[in-house]
């Protein structure tokens, strides 16, 4: 690959640092005191429902959109005022925005061509170009317009027009919201090596959790304007913050329980109870599905409704006291069909005290 | 091209929907027309060339174009800075504005002459003020142009606010966090998106420019020789039965429409219209 690009782009990577954001549409906060510290080169992925604001956070760093109160420093500059030009930031667009009535390398072209000071001249811009178009490996389709290309082309396109300007940073939006499932996998796979490559700052916005855990160093996950918690996607999935984020994380099945003197009782006494480490009082259970394992049992309260092989394993939905779970079957022990009657324990689960 | 089995008419029902389609234009658009000419070159090439030779014929000519050369580009400019704020912002008072834009389509065009009137006459609001600096409005270009551009001022604004709402406002965003300036992002994104739409409705613009009656009569004063436009001339000597010489100065009136359509025609054939995503 190319290595002036990866040298370059090591140099001018900055880190990014958000105080305190506030944003507010009407009367309702979509940020409300965000904070997050962003090192040089590290890749961050904004993770949250639909609403949370991490779009909005996004629109704000690249100056798309302005804050009511709080601070934004990229690298060592303060953003205040600082219109969206002037910033130097590579912004890719969730439906990618290329220009429609210009061809690839129109497309592409267009940051250095604008440019009013230090224009590069027309053989640098074309030299520019066709590196990055190798770079995101389609120079075939320099002529092409954007009706003509696969979303997976207008990807790449996209993201070779945001780096044309030498971004010091780096920022995706949903990109690949509008692939199917295979495109999306080769193409964050191949952009999380790109970005490793190059070095660049990057923080991507996504709902996907898959997606995030996959290609980020660090994911913050948001919740109606905040950030709930920020750290590693094994730090995330391991010790949730609370009750939010190891809901929204990984798969798990939520249970009411009442803890007492360190054994959780749950509602209905609908699992048996369990030893846990929490203080006494009503709490939120969450049981991954690899913790909760079902037998077959003649007088069981729970009816296997689907049977699914999961890599190694096997993965069970069964039903009863009105709700549905997600289990394994007991290891070693007959494999429960549909329909079978099944007796259900958990073998672990965080507990979430619930605040009155 | 090849019509899908569920929406495939039968062809008694297919049938009748083109002929109709054919006869309603036939009567109401190609006879009328092709009347026009016919009975311009009635009396034979050299009547119809005397009637242009006509001092007031051209004087007419000349004012109806002179109007089109200021309304024209007046609207053109004013039509893409309406659409541009109204497609791509949100302010208080959008849809009044919005719909202030579609009042020239909405009032009968007597009344949009006799507001210019009534505001800028002898007798209007403005009028004494304006007569004591020796400015004329009214029965003079000025009046005509007012008129005029306020009657064709909807055609440009109409057609791009629609196709510029639809491609939203990403694509200037994106030319902003790409370092373009306001009038880059214009120039280069959001002009050429639209250039199609703006074509169309700058000839409509102009088609009706040249055509309008109703408003400019009202502030004309018919002056021959100085305030009297293409369609307003013809009425005159339609009136003093000189009908071959109407007939002429109307095809001439007709062949400028004819010639536009057909510039236009061309010059998006020629420009790959295939680009065009409208």
């Amino acid at each position: 690959m190319n290595v002036s690009l990866h040298h370059e782009a090591l140099l001018r990577s900055a880190g990014v640092e958000m105080e305190s954001i506030t944003r507010r549409f009407g009367t309702a906060a979509a940020l409300d005191g965000v904070s997050l510290s962003v090192r040089p080169g590290e890749f961050v992925a904004l993770l949250g429902p639909s609403g949370s604001g991490k779009t909005t956070l996004l629109r704000i760093l690249g100056g798309l959109d302005h804050m009511d109160s709080g601070s934004v420093t990229i690298g060592e500059r303060d953003m205040a005022g600082v219109p969206a030009r002037e910033r130097g930031i590579g912004f890719v667009f969730q439906n990618y925005a290329l220009f429609r009535h210009m061809d690839v390398f129109a497309n592409i072209a267009f940051g250095l061509r604008v440019r009013k000071h230090g224009r590069p001249s027309s053989a640098e811009i074309a030299a520019r170009v066709r590196q990055l178009l190798a770079l995101v490996q389609i120079p075939e389709l320099e002529r092409r317009y954007p009706d003509q290309l696969s979303g997976g082309q207008r990807q790449r396109v996209a993201l070779a027009r945001a780096l044309a300007i030498e971004p010091s940073l780096l920022l995706l939006d949903e990109p690949f919201g509008a692939l199917d499932a295979q495109v999306r996998k080769d193409l964050r796979l191949w952009l999380r090596g790109l970005q490793e490559e190059m070095g660049i700052t990057t923080i991507l916005v996504t709902h996907d959790q898959d997606e995030a855990m996959e290609v980020a160093d660090r994911v913050a996950v948001m919740q109606a304007g905040r950030i709930a918690q920020f750290g590693t996607p094994d730090v995330l999935l391991d010790q949730p913050a609370d009750a939010f984020v190891a809901g929204f994380l990984g798969e798990s099945n939520r249970l009411v329980c009442e803890v007492r003197g360190g054994i959780a009782h749950f509602a209905d006494a609908v699992l048996p109870s369990l030893a846990v480490q929490a203080p006494d009082g009503r709490a939120q259970a969450f049981i991954r599905p690899h913790q909760l394992v079902a037998r077959v049992a003649e007088d069981g309260a729970f009816i296997v409704r689907a049977v699914r092989p999961a890599g190694p394993g096997t993965r069970l939905v069964l039903s009863g006291a009105g709700m549905s779970f997600d289990a394994v079957p007991a290891a070693g022990e007959e494999v429960p069909r549909r329909g079978d009657a099944c007796a259900l324990e958990a073998m672990g689960a965080r507990i979430f005290p619930i605040l009155e | 091209m090849i019509s899908s089995p569920a929406t495939r008419d039968r062809p008694l029902t297919r049938w009748t929907a083109v002929i109709l389609a054919v006869l309603l234009l036939t009567v109401f658009l190609a006879l009328p027309l092709a009347a026009v000419f016919t009975e311009a070159l009635r009396r034979g090439w050299e009547t119809a060339l005397a009637a242009y030779a006509d001092p007031d014929a051209q004087s007419a000519i000349m004012l109806t174009l002179l109007v089109a050369a200021i309304a024209v580009p007046v609207n053109t400019l004013g039509g893409i800075a309406a659409a541009w704020c109204v497609a791509k912002y949100e302010f208080p008072g959008k849809r009044l504005l919005v719909a202030l834009i579609e009042l020239p389509f909405s009032v009968s065009p007597v009344i949009s002459g006799m507001v210019f009137v009534l505001v800028f006459g002898a007798q209007g609001w403005l009028g004494p003020w304006l007569q004591e600096r020796g400015v004329q409005i009214i029965f003079a270009l000025p009046g005509l142009v007012l008129a005029t551009v306020f009657v064709t001022f909807p055609f440009v604004a109409r057609t791009l606010i629609p196709l510029m709402q639809e491609q939203g406002r990403t694509e200037e965003e994106a030319a902003a966090t790409l370092g373009a300036s306001g009038w880059q992002s214009f120039r280069l994104v959001t002009l050429p998106n639209v250039k199609w739409a703006l074509l169309t409705g700058v000839l409509l613009c102009n088609a009706r420019a040249m055509g309008e009656f109703g408003a400019v009569s009202v502030v004309s004063g018919h002056i021959r020789g100085e305030t009297n436009t293409m369609p307003l001339y013809i009425e005159i000597l339609y009136n003093e039965y000189q009908f071959a010489a109407a007939f002429a100065v109307a095809a001439l009136l007709a062949l400028l429409a004819l010639v536009t359509l057909f510039a236009k025609t061309l010059l998006e054939r020629f420009s790959g219209r295939r680009r065009e995503i409208a």
